[in-house]
């Protein structure tokens, strides 16, 4: 990959913070949805819940069938050039309890937290939908 | 008075000059921090750079002792509190608060204290072992003991620091 190759991410809000995953993960992003089983972003991530409902419904790319993923937010794709995108910090990495979190972005003068949105899914499309 | 010869003022003067050589005994620069209510210090050798102001971004799913994580020259660090794992109380008073950026040959890290104290050089001889009545807690962690200011100063080993974090202590 050439050091001026960028990676576009589908970017989202939670609460205050701005999360991304890369969008050769997502196969669609929209306002209705088809797949009937659906988690909230927050449930996925064990944080409280957002005060405005679901906007948008994020369909992840895989062979077995994953939930979608719903979000409260506007949806934005963005391009990160490879200097944007950092490893997650050892300590960070070794600590955290995000689950499916892979890197830091530092883009616009603001971090975005990038998930893997498949990791982010694993054990919930066994599990029986809570949305 | 006795006669001093010639021989005897140049064994004298010889003597003079390997005291000399002797103030040039391996030294090393230490960093005096506050955290809580101690003083501790670190090698300055592990120290990149201290930072002042820097805003830190606060990540959810982190242990309370993470802070979070910064921005800072083109890279992206964490920035770790160290308080419960040297057992001491959080300081209300974050006025003269730092970030030291911390390096070893594992990993490197932010690491939030209460205060910068000092930095200065000293003779490696004038640090001791650390002693066996070092806290339980503290052991793992010191490197050595030297006196500052007629009161002894833990030197932090911060490679094991870092280990110690890894492994989910603090």
């Amino acid at each position: 990959m050439q050091a001026n190759a960028t990676l576009s991410i589908v970017c989202c809000q939670l609460h205050n913070l701005w999360l991304g995953f890369s969008a050769e993960q997502i196969s669609s992003a929209s306002t209705s949805g088809i797949n009937q089983k659906t988690f909230q972003l927050n449930q996925l991530l064990g944080l409280p819940p957002e005060t405005t409902p679901a906007r948008h419904q994020l369909s992840i790319k895989a062979d077995n069938h994953l939930p979608d993923i719903l979000v409260s937010s506007d949806i934005h794709l963005c391009e990160l050039s490879l200097t944007d995108i950092h490893p997650l910090p050892p300590l960070l990495a070794a600590r955290t309890t995000l689950p499916g979190l892979r890197a830091l972005a530092w883009h616009q003068q603001r971090f975005i937290l990038l998930f893997d949105a498949r990791h982010l899914l694993a054990g919930q499309s066994q599990a029986d939908s809570p949305a | 008075m006795t006669p001093t010869s010639l021989d005897t003022a140049l064994e004298a003067r010889a003597q003079l000059k390997q005291q000399i050589v002797d103030v040039d005994e391996p030294s090393v620069k230490l960093v005096v921090v506050r955290i809580g209510h101690e003083r501790f210090a670190f090698h300055a050798s592990h120290i990149r750079e201290i930072l002042s102001d820097q805003p830190v971004f606060t990540l959810p799913g982190s242990p309370d002792s993470l802070e979070g994580v910064i921005h800072v020259r083109g890279n992206i660090e964490s920035v770790v509190r160290l308080n419960r794992l040297l057992q001491q109380p959080e300081d209300s008073d974050t006025s003269h608060q730092r970030i030291l950026m911390g390096k070893t040959d594992i990993l490197s890290s932010g690491i939030r204290v209460d205060e910068m104290i000092d930095l200065f050089d000293t003779v490696i001889s004038s640090i001791q072992p650390p002693p066996a009545t070092l806290p339980a807690h503290l052991a793992p962690l010191v490197s050595g003991v030297i006196a500052f200011h007629q009161q002894p100063l833990a030197i932090l080993n911060l490679a094991k620091i870092f280990t110690h974090y890894l492994q989910g202590q603090g």
